[in-house]
Order: C-alpha cells, then sequence, then structure tokens
C-alpha cells in the first residue's frame, strides 16, 4: 500500500497548493497550507513504515507543533488586519503603510 | 477489508480537500478541512502510528480547527471570495497545478521505474511493508526524550513564543 499513500499525499498537496494560488480569502490560504502541511505528515508517518524507523514519526510531531504556532500567529495577523481594513480580501492589503 | 478501508478514506480525503478550496464560505471550508484530517487520522491508524492519529484529531480537529472557526465567525468575511482571476491567471494556476503533480510523480515514477535505482528502491516500492510496531506512546516518548530532546525543547520555546507573539499582536493599542 506504500505507493497508493504517496499518491495520496502528493495529490492532497497539489489540491493544497491550487487553494493557496486560487483563493483571495487569507483564512481559505490558511486553510490551504494547513491542508499542505498535513499532506507532508502523511507522507512522513508512509516513508516511517517504508523505512520501519520511529523517526518520520517524530518529525510529524514537531509538524504539529509548528502548525499549531503558525496558525496562531497568523489568525492573530488575521484579526489585526481585519481590524484595520475591515476586510480579508488579500488583494486588499497590497499597501505598505499603517 | 484494509483496501475497501483505503478507498473510501482516500474518496473522502481528496472530495473533501477539494471541497475545502471551492466552497464559497469558509465556514464549510473548515468543517470540510475537518473531515480531511479525520480521515488522515484514519491513514496514520492504517499504518500503525496510533499516537499521531489521536494527536492529528485533538490537535489539529480539536484545537487548531476551533481556532479557525471562532476566527471565521467573528469576522465578517466578504462574500464572493473566490478568485475572480483574469483567465491567463487561471490557466497558469492550472498550469502549476498540472506541472507540481506531473513533477512530484515523475520524481516517484523515475525512482519506480529506473533500472539503476532498482536495486534498492524499485524493490523497496514494489513489495509491500508490515505495519511498523512502534507507533504508541512509548516509542514515540522514548524517541522524542532521548535522541530528540534537544529538538523538544526548542518546539516548547516555539510554543512559548507563539502564544506571547499572537497575543501580543492582537493586544489593543491604548489610546493615548
Amino acid at each position: 500500500m506504500i505507493p497508493q499513500f504517496i499518491i495520496i499525499s502528493v495529490l492532497l498537496f497539489s489540491i493544497g497548493l491550487v487553494g493557496v494560488l486560487l483563493r483571495r480569502d487569507i483564512l481559505i490560504i490558511l486553510m490551504s497550507t494547513e491542508l499542505m502541511l498535513n499532506a507532508i505528515n502523511l507522507l512522513f508517518v508512509t516513508f516511517s513504515r517504508m523505512h520501519q524507523q520511529i523517526d518520520g514519526q517524530v518529525f510529524v510531531f514537531f509538524i504539529m507543533t509548528l502548525a499549531a504556532a503558525e496558525v496562531a500567529v497568523g489568525l492573530a495577523i488575521v484579526v489585526m488586519v481585519y481590524r484595520r481594513l475591515k476586510t480579508t480580501d488579500i488583494t486588499k492589503m497590497g499597501r505598505m503603510k499603517g | 477489508m484494509s483496501v475497501f478501508f483505503f478507498y473510501f478514506l482516500s474518496a473522502l480525503a481528496l472530495l473533501s480537500a477539494v471541497s475545502v478550496i471551492f466552497q464559497k464560505n469558509p465556514v464549510y471550508s473548515a468543517l470540510s478541512l475537518i473531515v480531511v484530517f479525520f480521515s488522515i487520522a484514519g491513514f496514520f491508524l492504517m499504518q500503525g502510528a496510533f499516537y499521531l492519529a489521536v494527536l492529528e484529531i485533538l490537535v489539529y480537529a480539536g484545537a487548531i480547527m476551533v481556532l479557525f472557526l471562532f476566527v471565521v465567525m467573528l469576522l465578517k468575511t466578504g462574500e464572493d471570495t473566490m478568485l475572480y482571476l483574469p483567465s491567463v491567471a487561471k490557466m497558469g494556476t492550472i498550469f502549476v497545478f498540472i506541472s507540481v503533480l506531473a513533477g512530484l510523480f515523475g520524481v516517484y515514477l523515475n525512482e519506480h521505474i529506473s533500472s539503476s535505482f532498482a536495486g534498492k528502491f524499485g524493490v523497496m516500492f514494489g513489495q509491500d511493508f508490515e505495519m511498523l510496531h512502534a507507533g504508541g506512546v512509548a516509542d514515540l516518548g522514548g524517541a522524542l526524550f532521548t535522541k530528540y530532546l534537544f529538538p523538544f525543547e526548542i518546539a516548547s520555546v516555539l510554543l512559548l513564543v507563539a502564544m506571547v507573539g499572537a497575543i501580543f499582536i492582537t493586544k489593543r493599542e491604548k489610546k493615548t
């Protein structure tokens, strides 16, 4: 079942990438990033089983930590931007002044 | 049975993932993403990573998506946030999708087919592996607290920094 898991992981990663490229709501872009990170998690677990070593699962643990930190800071920034600009549309955030 | 379970989960994961990026309402996107997380937890279970499966549901579906839903409901997001890209850029996006997919599959197929690698990778990919019988809390914790002790400490510092940063960023400035 190893190849099937790799194919599913690649497909999920590509779908997440399309989400980042195609949407302009910053919340959905963050969600697509989570989707990509999860595809990588699945790939790490698959390779961990392939090599019969636990190290891949430890990496997944660290990626989960990173994702939690990223979401906390990212959503804080989203809330702050919304408070100033009253929008979550990334095309309306293209200005570098307060 | 296992094969049926795998194809059921993969269909669920792919459909929900497509739903995440094509829903107009961010709330529905978040709910679809929770379904994706559950099916990935199912994949983890199938591969013997029991602790990570529990952690996936607890951390992603439990904590991260609740945070997302809170923020989505807190903000009044735009009515139509689908990207209205001009068609050239849309073509470009589809091109990027296809090329990334082809690239990743190409790497995989190259390893799979190429006879120069057949000695190592071909055989590896060709056969199936039994479960890694080391996915429990004890095995993961053993690796985490011996071999990966320093990265573990760094990760805890990262979480602290993220917590302080999130509080600092969202703090209202005092009107002076």
